[in-house]
């Protein structure tokens, strides 16, 4: 199993641990590390990539930090996702995205990098809810407010 | 080159930014029309001037929050005022998060229009910077329907 990390542009590196403990001999792993710290002799580490969209594609499983614009990117995808709040933050207001990911049965959700084992291993049979959004439908009306037309 | 009005577009890094460039490639199909850009980063969408300022929050450390505000707040002052010198500006429009408070003030008291989207990672809970915007912006946009009872105002808008 092909497994791509990614913490977005935002720096979280205990989660790269976390994952490392998880991993076992039938996974390749390539990690996506920002601006952290983190580093393995064996996992192919990344920082900021311009053609995210190819490791994606490449992998069965993206564990993502439940920042919007990777999730929503994957979702759109119909990737495969574990979702997991980033602790290491000030501000919780990543658990939102997971709950509404773990909710709707879009991918998993994680809220403590204590379960990514447990879910490394749940997310093989696990079976996502397609996913369908209520598309934006008022650019034209924002153009009207600012009077652009 | 006819005379166009210029709207000022603000957003911070990661999901902000995210989100202002889907919503530029939408309205782009409607409507033909130059932007100024402030954000704390450097992508700037082909503006026609782009304004870098600082992190309005860190996302790591409580300590140092308020002095980060503090110079964020002047960065996006100056940059503000600077732009309604140069600028024939009319509009803002902002993704959030907290950097778009005071140009967004300033807008509203020279009497124009302010455009606000709630993040499309709010569900279940509001944003700091969007319980003020709520107050501040003459439209504040929703992108969840949940948060409909928290902003009963809002105008749900569908997701990005």
């Amino acid at each position: 199993m092909n497994i791509f990390v990614t913490v977005g542009s935002t720096r979280y590196d205990s989660l790269f641990h976390a994952v490392e403990h998880a991993l076992n001999d039938s996974h390749k792993a390539i990690f996506q590390i920002a601006d952290g710290e983190y580093s393995h002799s064996k996992i192919t580490t990344i920082r900021f990539v311009k053609n995210i969209d190819e490791y994606y594609k490449n992998a069965d499983v993206i564990i993502t930090h439940a920042g919007a614009g990777s999730v929503y990117n994957l979702l759109e995808m119909g990737k495969k996702v574990i979702v997991v709040q980033n602790i290491e933050r000030v501000d919780a207001h990543q658990q939102d995205l997971v709950r509404f990911v773990e909710e709707e049965k879009y991918g998993l959700g994680c809220y403590d990098i204590s379960q990514i084992a447990e879910k490394v291993r749940e997310v093989e049979h696990f079976e996502p809810t397609p996913y369908v959004k209520n598309e934006f439908n008022k650019a034209k009306e924002i153009c009207e407010i600012l009077k652009l037309i | 080159m006819k005379d166009k009005s210029i709207t000022l577009i603000i957003y911070g890094r990661g999901g902000h930014k995210e989100q202002m460039k889907r919503l530029l490639s939408m309205m782009k199909s409607h409507a033909d029309f130059d932007f100024i850009s402030i954000s704390d980063t450097e992508d700037n969408f082909d503006s026609l001037k782009h304004f870098r300022c600082s992190e309005p929050r860190g996302k790591f450390s409580v300590w140092k929050a308020p002095f980060q505000l503090a110079n964020n707040a002047i960065t996006t002052l100056v940059q503000c005022i600077s732009i309604l010198k140069k600028f024939k500006a009319q509009g803002l429009i902002s993704t959030g998060p907290g950097m778009v408070v005071l140009p967004a003030l300033i807008f509203k008291l020279l009497g124009k229009k302010v455009v606000f989207l709630e993040s499309w990672s709010r569900f279940y809970t509001p944003s700091l910077t969007g319980r003020i915007m709520y107050y501040v912006a003459d439209t504040f946009y929703i992108q969840n329907e949940t948060l409909q009872s928290i902003y009963p105002k809002a105008i749900f808008a569908g997701r990005l």
